[in-house]
């Protein structure tokens, strides 16, 4: 079996349970969308993936048939990357390039210096999420757009086949916002990695992602594919966000999404 | 994705024409940042200077000729000034190492082996032991000494146990518990204090204003071997150290096994601690201040960092022990006061003048 896969996850923290029962496969390359409204459990979810969380039952997150508990971190790292939420985070006191080099950790020897493929594969990152300009900058000189940026690019270094993210449009301008998703959609293109996004951003999450996972009080509302999920997307985001929602068509064929009063 | 959209994106082209606070030369002593070796090498110099020429002043300058001539002076020279000159380097460097620790671990720059209980506990083994009247060796170590390391390893095990039953046991839980420990160690210590009679508290008060004042090499050994222990271990873990600058969160999806790193580190700088304490007293201050000392010169990065505390260390506490029993020689002031009152205005200064790094 190969991909990233939750079976009957549970996770409860102080006796509720934030997931219940969750069951899906991410497969290689493909590229899935969490949306729900806030504490619907997507975050943990998305902790769960990459270790940081224990579910309830160790076995039921596996990644290519591996219960992760069984995994080590270091093991871990070579197949999942984790970008967490951008804002209120610790910054790191590092130059861009500094902070994504440090990725590389999973793949050095213990107590070796980072190799010229290290720095090959820096680049490499930086280019593609399109910061190599800032490389010598300190990490707290970077306004939020190029924070988040870093961020991605430093979860891009190691090289993974699973990127996880979490809510990396938030708090970003418009402008921002719109280049986090073309790195993204580079990231999932070029280099065929899985892509797993939390978002409230529904028009970013359907234009971007192949796969959409809704989630309603921790359990499943919806798993499918986004043409599935379009037959009746207002009528479903209505029910998710418990808000109306209206459909618009726009001249280039796009549906975009938008709230609406009762 | 083309390059030209790229600095479409991040307005670029306006940041190439726009000077870059980092490449801006800087001017002045403090203004110089010294690539990493460089740095470190000549830290090291001035400590084989300082470790060579320091024990040569005291209350009466001494001279080489004085050494060979004078049997009296030789004793002097070999069995109180040297090994005080090297106690004090060598525990001056532990404690900046430590604070280096302490402060990587918790992401806080107030943490030091005070914040987190360890030297109290230690102070308070120490004291207990002093109180009782036991004296002698016990596994090659004064009962004291011993006292301080069981207080130490008592303190760290306590913090332990207390963040451990917090579900996340995340960094501020454990400094937060850290400083519980610590309160609850120096109220048993005032405790005691308050029922002994006049001259133990004497006693207690003396060791707890830390001080080097060691005869022969005896102490220094007995420290020797936690400096070692702890070093190395926190060496092995320098990479690890890093990551936890950027997050707990990120460090442990890179590979980092958080939970191990950080027991390891805390305990190899317990040890240290206790080690030092159990010789010199909770000498304050070194360990807070170094690597706030260091950071602006050599970055963040801990592989630097570490020798560079090691040193500066070293060469603070030697300095200021220089000062303690100098300045109104032959009568010696508490080392432990000289560091906070030296140090103080000198990191205010230097943060000053360099800012946030």
């Amino acid at each position: 079996m190969t991909g990233l896969e939750a079976k009957n996850l549970f996770f409860s923290y102080r006796n509720k349970n934030i997931v219940e029962d969750i069951t899906f496969t991410v497969s290689t390359g493909g590229a899935w969308a969490l949306i729900g409204r806030n504490g619907a459990g997507k975050s943990t979810l998305l902790k769960c993936f990459c270790g940081l969380l224990r579910p309830s039952r160790p076995e039921s997150v596996l990644i290519n048939g591996v219960p992760i508990s069984k995994l080590s971190p270091r093991e871990i790292a070579l197949r999942v990357a984790y970008v967490p939420q951008g804002g209120n985070r610790p910054v790191p006191p590092f130059t861009v390039r500094e902070y994504v080099v440090m990725a590389r950790f999973p793949y050095r020897n213990f107590g070796t210096l980072p190799c010229q493929k290290d720095k090959n594969r820096v680049g490499d990152a930086l280019d593609i999420a399109g910061i190599s300009h800032l490389a010598g900058r300190m990490m707290s000189t970077l306004s939020g757009g190029e924070f988040q940026a870093a961020l991605i690019a430093g979860a891009v270094c190691q090289e993974t086949p699973f990127l996880l993210l979490d809510e990396p449009t938030t708090y970003l301008d418009p402008f921002h916002q719109e280049n986090v998703r073309q790195i993204i959609e580079r990231v999932h293109t070029e280099r065929g990695t899985a892509v797993i996004t939390v978002t409230h951003d529904v028009n970013f999450a359907l234009s971007t992602h192949d796969n959409i996972l809704a989630l309603v009080d921790g359990k499943i509302f919806f798993c499918g594919t986004k043409e599935e999920f379009c037959i009746d997307a207002a009528g479903r985001l209505s029910k998710i966000f418990s808000v109306n929602f209206r459909a618009a068509e726009c001249p280039n064929q796009k549906t975009v999404y938008y709230t609406e009063a009762d | 994705m083309p390059e030209s959209k790229n600095r479409l994106l991040y307005g670029g082209g306006l940041t190439s024409t726009r000077p870059d606070k980092n490449s801006i030369p800087r001017f002045g002593l403090l203004w110089l940042k010294l690539p990493a070796y460089l740095g470190i090498s000549v830290l090291i110099i001035i400590s084989l200077i300082l470790v060579s020429l320091l024990p040569f002043i005291g209350m009466e300058l001494m001279t080489v000729s004085h050494i060979v001539d004078n049997a009296l002076q030789r004793e002097i020279f070999l069995t109180l000034r040297f090994p005080r000159v090297l106690t004090a380097f060598i525990a001056g460097g532990g404690l900046a190492v430590c604070g280096l620790v302490f402060q990587g671990v918790f992401r806080n720059p107030m943490a030091d082996p005070f914040t987190l209980g360890v030297a109290s506990g230690a102070s308070c083994g120490a004291a207990m032991v002093i109180l009782s009247g036991a004296a002698g060796v016990f596994l090659g170590l004064p009962v004291a000494a011993f006292g301080a390391l069981c207080g130490a390893v008592a303190s760290f095990l306590l913090v332990m146990i207390f963040s451990a039953s917090i579900r996340d046991g995340s960094s501020n839980m454990i400094l937060l518990a850290g400083i519980a420990v610590s309160f609850f160690f120096s109220s048993l210590l005032m405790f005691s204090q308050y029922v002994s009679g006049m001259g133990e508290t004497f006693r207690i008060v003396r060791w707890l204003m830390g001080g080097v004042e060691v005869f022969g090499y005896a102490p220094l050994l007995s420290m020797l071997p936690f400096i070692t222990t702890g070093l190395v271990l926190i060496a092995a873990n320098a990479a690890a150290l890093d990551h936890f600058l950027t997050g707990e969160d990120i460090a442990q999806t890179r590979g980092v096994h958080i939970r191990l790193s950080r027991n390891l580190l805390l305990l190899a700088a317990t040890v240290m601690t206790g080690g030092i304490v159990s010789v010199c007293g909770p000498i304050g201050f070194v360990g807070m201040m170094v690597p706030h000392f260091c950071r602006p010169f050599f970055g963040a990065s801990h592989r630097i960092l570490l020798p560079a505390c090691l040193f500066a260390g070293g060469i603070f506490l030697s300095i200021c022990d220089t000062f303690a029993r100098t300045v109104i020689a032959p009568s010696e002031i508490p080392v432990g006061v000289i560091t906070a009152l030296l140090g103080a205005p000198f990191l205010i200064w230097i943060l000053r003048s360099r800012g946030n790094v």
